[in-house]
């Protein structure tokens, strides 16, 4: 009997220092484990509630870059915790316990595209700044490499789209890729904007198909563009041979053809 | 009847407004463009003129406070004329080769006013420079008084920007322009370098065959080894052969490119539905590194991670083994599904060709006085990137935080290690 009431002692003390030691699940996040480059909801909890107490000044967007970064270690060294700039279960669980999130509110005023901020000690009301945007469908947010900007992105899906929904997925990256290739190479304009819009460049600026609305394939593709991939292997243009009307473009150096596009120097 | 006739009357009289409406409107639209077509166009030639004057200034003066504003206006208008010449609907030939004449012409003077172009060779060039501009900038006069004063349709005057039915002039500006920018800037060594590794120049391994790469595919690709293949090789304008696999396989379909010498990777692209499971951050990291491992690239480092809604894109940059710094320019892309980790993309297009490396000196900098008091310097290392002449240089590879009441900006700055010159500075999101 007395051997039992041991047993039960050490079961009870066991099982009492596994639940302190054990990671607990925060009541807020997911279980998702966040650190520089992440995105998503999660990064945006995480910006928000580090916001509240004043340790995040920049835009809420959920995208895991330098300015949470640097938030992030200053909360964990003001709270005792380890710096170390990732966000896991006990700077979470700190986080949550130490500030509120208005998931609501955040999340509305990104749909309606308006400017705001989640300082605690500030009425939600007086922290927002209507956007020109009031009512328009907001883009999805992207993570870019650093030299490529949102509106990068959407030109070009708009381009891919109106000149290659019909082409494999690699046709429509290659249409991208040739854009950016222009956009290095010293003979052509140097932004993207201009690369697209330069006359006669791209049919789908004569014709107008260039302000379809892209599909998400479309963007996929540029993302991969954009990420590098170049699956034209350098190419400069492009073009159907069996409604290419131009002789020049037959003089081109021809590299590769991916559906029905051929790809040139 | 009268009715019917009242009817179809009001229907012709409302089509015949309808018609003089549009018709009016594309008048409109036609005289506006042509309006803006003909401004860009004199525009373009009075900067010709000025451009050739300011060449010929630049020649003039020894001095270098005399010579500076001369080169800047060099600088300027090559880059304003070049802005001209991209919004025309010209040949595209012509202006491939004028942007790149234009272009290179800027560059030169911008080098200039840097100290970065010998004397002697800078006299050589602008003389030459100048003696062509003389006659480019009353080509173009001539051309464009040509097209102005002819009182023609919108259509015939596009078709004779366009080169569908040329001028003499403007075939004549195009070829000459060729000539010279081949004659007044030939490319330099480093310049030559830059085209050599884009061009795989260095790589003097075996040919390999289809059925070879085929199989390297599947070895890297478990996935793919029931796949459906259809290869075929580059075509004869490739500045390099490679073989290019097109594949598919169940939910997968994609491309895959090889060099033919040695059959090294491209890039690959797989193409698959993406299930809403995610894996941690943690374990993407774990898989991109133990599959560059597995690739056989075993001399890189992770540099950046981005999420995006449906796959990560990780990069790695190759490390120089004699100082561990980071070589951005030889870097591997991949990227994996946000489902499972799998790997759906692998680029090395930079990696497979080693950048040439120079050896530098390291001399230290006092950042308290390099930087102002509002930055805080929060990592430091060494890597490698390119100058302004594209020679790759050592630099400081610095994280910099500016930190304000209202916001804080991060900068990634990397200043050579023996210049001190910046020589990239971006701001990080």
């Amino acid at each position: 009997m007395r051997k039992n009431k041991w047993l039960i002692w050490i079961v009870t003390l066991c099982l009492l220092t596994l639940s302190v030691s054990a990671p607990q699940k925060s009541e807020a996040f997911s279980d998702q484990v966040i650190e520089l480059g992440a995105y998503g909801d999660d990064v945006l909890e995480l910006q928000a509630r580090l916001q509240y107490i004043g340790f995040y000044k920049n835009k809420i967007d959920g995208k895991f870059g330098y300015g949470t970064y640097w938030a992030l270690r200053n909360f964990q060294e003001q709270f005792g915790l380890p710096i170390d700039g990732v966000a896991g279960a006990k700077t979470k669980e700190r986080l949550a316990k130490e500030t509120t999130y208005h998931e609501k509110f955040v999340k509305d005023q990104i749909n309606k595209g308006n400017q705001f901020t989640h300082y605690g000690k500030i009425p939600l009301e007086q922290q927002v700044k209507k956007g020109t945007a009031q009512g328009a469908k907001q883009p999805e947010q992207v993570q870019l490499p650093a030299k490529y900007s949102e509106q990068d992105l959407q030109l070009m899906a708009n381009a891919v789209y109106g000149e290659a929904r019909g082409e494999p997925y690699e046709g429509q990256v290659a249409v991208a890729a040739v854009i950016l290739n222009r956009v290095e190479d010293s003979k052509f304009p140097n932004t993207v904007s201009g690369v697209i819009f330069q006359p006669l460049a791209f049919t789908a600026v004569a014709d107008g198909q260039i302000w379809l609305t892209p599909n998400a394939r479309a963007k996929e593709a540029v993302l991969d563009a954009l990420n590098g991939w170049d699956p034209t292997e350098n190419a400069l243009y492009y073009f159907n041979p069996d409604t290419a009307t131009s002789d020049w473009i037959w003089t081109r150096p021809q590299i590769k053809k991916i559906g029905k596009h051929i790809f040139c120097d | 009847m009268k009715i019917l006739t009242s009817i179809l009357a009001l229907a012709v009289l409302v089509m015949g407004v309808f018609l003089y409406n549009s018709k009016q409107n594309e008048m409109d639209m036609q005289n506006n463009l042509r309006a803006q077509y003909t401004s860009r166009m004199t525009d373009a030639s009075e900067k010709m003129s000025e451009l050739q004057k300011s060449v010929q200034s630049a020649t003039v003066f020894n001095d270098k406070a005399a010579q500076a504003e001369p080169l800047e206006d060099i600088w300027r208008l090559s880059s304003e004329i070049k802005s001209d010449i991209a919004s025309l609907p010209l040949d595209r030939e012509f202006s491939k080769e004028w942007m790149n004449y234009l272009g290179r012409l800027g560059d030169y003077a911008r080098l200039k006013s840097q100290d970065k172009v010998p004397e002697e060779q800078w006299l050589k060039v602008t003389n030459n420079v100048a003696k062509n501009l003389d006659e480019f900038s009353y080509e173009w006069q001539n051309a464009s008084t040509e097209l102005l004063a002819n009182q023609q349709s919108f259509k015939k005057w596009q078709k004779d920007i366009k080169k569908d039915e040329p001028s003499k002039k403007w075939t004549a500006l195009s070829s000459t322009v060729k000539g010279y920018s081949e004659s007044d800037f030939p490319l330099t060594a480093s310049e030559s370098d830059d085209l050599k590794k884009k061009e795989l120049k260095s790589i003097e391994d075996k040919p390999v065959t289809k059925n070879q790469v085929e199989n390297t595919l599947k070895e890297m690709f478990p996935k793919l080894k029931n796949a459906k293949l259809v290869a075929s090789s580059s075509k004869e304008g490739a500045a390099y052969p490679f073989y290019h696999i097109q594949f598919n396989e169940g939910i997968r379909t994609g491309y895959v490119d090889y060099t033919q010498k040695g059959g090294h990777l491209l890039s690959v692209l797989i193409e698959r539905p993406i299930g809403k499971d995610r894996i941690p951050q943690e374990q993407i990291k774990e898989k991109a590194e133990r599959a560059v491992k597995a690739f056989g690239f075993d001399d890189v480092e992770m540099v950046e991670t981005r999420e995006n809604h449906l796959v990560w894109h990780v990069v790695f940059a190759r490390l120089n083994p004699t100082n561990k710094a980071r070589i951005y320019a030889d870097a591997i892309q991949l990227k994996l599904a946000k489902d499972d980790g799998e790997i759906l993309g692998v680029n090395t297009m930079e990696y497979i060709q080693k950048e040439t490396l120079p050896d530098q000196k390291q001399t230290p900098v006092n950042w308290d006085d390099y930087f102002t008091e509002q930055v805080t310097i929060q990592k430091e290392r060494l890597a490698y990137t390119e100058n302004e002449l594209l020679q790759q240089r050592l630099c400081y590879e610095l994280i910099v935080l500016k930190d304000t009441d209202t916001r804080s900006h991060t900068f990634r700055i990397l200043v050579d290690t023996e210049t001190h010159e910046v020589l990239k500075s971006e701001l990080l999101n």
